[in-house]
């Protein structure tokens, strides 16, 4: 098979799209009166445009609480950086929130970047598998107290020192409600795909830090030992009280899983 | 007499809550059939495919893709064909379809539908990128006629010629896209109906009907008005030829309620009606 016309066809196009080179424009025809420069101008608008699109699906509470003019001239620039490597455009900006920290306006907006943080997690859990409901994994545990238990599929532990989450409720509304609310206010949230939605529920930070431990596979005494070397000693009644919490909110199953590969970690 | 052609409508998530509440209160199916966007539904456990999954238990369903990228001289991507599979195998389609173009290379994704040379070496090229995708799937590809703003300076044979070829040394099927050869033939200034008659009809195994949109200096394929009159006689001169292939009406942009496509699915009803009460 030979690679001289269609080859140098394909790059020169993509080239041409990604702003890398023009020689495409010698290779092709225009339509009607316009110029190979116009016609060629229609494919690579619309790659900016499906992109900074899809960044705005994705990141619609970013753009809200950055605005139309901020957030477009972001999105334009991250495209003009990161060329999309995946067929899913849905799967394109995850690079975005790391994009946003170093840019200027992030410094009037110091929690936009958590913001946007959250908004990448939520859409990968959105499309994630159902987490399956774990009921009496302690009961299981107390006949087997040597089995090694993990937090299961499809929730994530999010925590912030802003209220991303009641920013991010509100994003539908008008942009004055930011002003209700307490924005320095931290949260720890359990994130978790259930019957088709993706469910929110606060936590406490003892939770939060013990239900770290299960990142990992891990018996309940190895989590303890863990939890005390970093955040200091627990007396047998608050351990049996924290353990009661987390036993209640189904989220701990015992490994290794079978099924869907475990989304637990924070991008 | 010629069975009725089957006439659908795109499947976009604006109208789920319809759908939801029509299959719950069973009223009387206004569409045949829908097609959904293979790539939408291809990496989602989410509400998405739960949708789909929903409809297709009332409604055949095609899988219409936009990124497999059959021209690529990069070949077809192994990954891409085996979520395609795996949602075939989910969904059991009546047809899958994809484009006649490209739209990655060397990694990166265009996420649009670019053309190629009409050419023999192209031609040899998707020949072998059709075989790979139909063998892996076990069943016949439908390719699409796309809506295109250049051409190659290379070209070596009309386009109608080139899709008829691929058609016939592969055995897949195309899927005509009235709309597009209509923006073609106006762009590139040529009688639309003069470039349908070159093509086999017997390869085509479904039609698509959209709306244009009229930017400055040509038009624009955005599928976000109701079908010109222009498609419309298209698509009456086409079924005065042929009359039993399946009709989805495809609206991308500006969606408008459900009734606003139930509406253009009389009008295809309206048509095929008067054929056959004129024959």
């Amino acid at each position: 098979m030979t690679n001289e016309v269609l080859k140098p066809w394909q790059v020169s196009f993509l080239n041409y799209i990604l702003n890398i080179e023009q020689s495409f424009l010698s290779a092709a025809n225009s339509m009607n009166d316009l110029s190979v420069g116009s016609c060629a101008d229609i494919y690579k608008r619309g790659y900016n445009a499906r992109l900074v699109e899809s960044l705005g699906d994705t990141y619609s509470a970013t753009w809200w609480v950055l605005g139309d003019e901020d957030f477009l001239e972001l999105a334009s620039g991250f495209v003009r950086e990161i060329p999309s490597i995946n067929y899913d455009l849905s799967d394109y900006g995850e690079e975005f929130f790391d994009f946003l920290k170093d840019r200027p306006v992030i410094a009037e907006i110091p929690f936009v970047y958590d913001l946007a943080r959250f908004e990448w997690n939520f859409k990968s859990l959105f499309h994630s598998q159902d987490s399956p409901v774990e009921e009496n994994i302690f009961g299981f545990i107390g006949a087997n107290p040597d089995a090694k238990i993990r937090l299961l599929p499809s929730i994530i532990l999010w925590q912030s020192n802003f209220a991303i989450y009641k920013i991010w409720k509100q994003r539908e509304g008008d942009i004055t409600s930011l002003n209700e609310i307490d924005l320095d206010i931290g949260e720890s949230i359990l994130c978790r795909k259930l019957a088709g939605k993706v469910h929110m529920s606060y936590l406490e930070e003892s939770e939060l830090r013990m239900l770290n431990q299960f990142l990992i596979p891990r018996s309940i005494e190895e989590a303890v030992i863990s939890y005390q070397n970093l955040f200091g000693e627990l007396t047998p009644e608050s351990i049996q009280s924290l353990f009661s919490r987390i036993g209640a909110l189904g989220v701990l199953g015992v490994a290794p899983l079978i099924g869907a590969a475990p989304l637990n970690s924070l991008k | 007499m010629e069975k009725k052609p089957m006439v659908g409508v795109g499947l976009r998530p604006t109208h789920y809550p319809v759908l939801e509440i029509e299959s719950e209160t069973n009223i009387e199916k206004s569409v045949d059939w829908f097609e959904a966007i293979s790539e939408n539904y291809m990496n989602t456990e989410g509400r998405p495919i739960k949708m789909l999954l929903h409809v297709r238990k009332a409604y055949p369903v095609a899988l219409h893709g936009v990124g497999l990228s059959i021209a690529s001289h990069d070949g077809v991507s192994e990954v891409y064909l085996k979520k395609l599979k795996s949602l075939i195998d989910r969904v059991e389609p009546i047809i899958v379809s994809d484009h006649f173009c490209w739209s990655s290379m060397g990694g990166h994704y265009s996420h649009d539908l670019l053309p190629f040379p009409f050419h023999s070496e192209v031609l040899d090229i998707i020949c072998k990128n059709v075989e790979t995708v139909q063998d892996f799937m076990g069943r016949q590809l439908c390719l699409e006629n796309i809506s295109y703003y250049l051409k190659s300076k290379t070209d070596e044979m009309p386009e109608s010629h080139f899709i008829n070829e691929v058609c016939r040394r592969t055995g897949c099927g195309l899927l005509l896209d009235l709309n597009n050869v209509d923006v073609n033939a106006k762009n590139h200034g040529f009688q639309a109906f003069e470039f349908i008659k070159e093509l086999n009809f017997n390869n085509v195994k479904q039609i698509h009907l959209a709306g244009p949109s009229q930017e400055e200096g040509f038009v624009f394929d955005t599928h976000s008005t109701p079908v010109p009159d222009s498609v419309w006689k298209l698509y009456q001169q086409f079924t005065d030829i042929k009359k039993d292939v399946p009709v989805i009406i495809e609206w991308d942009e500006n969606i408008p309620s459900f009734q606003v496509l139930e509406e253009e699915v009389l009008k295809v009803r309206h048509i095929i009606n008067n054929q056959e009460a004129h024959t």
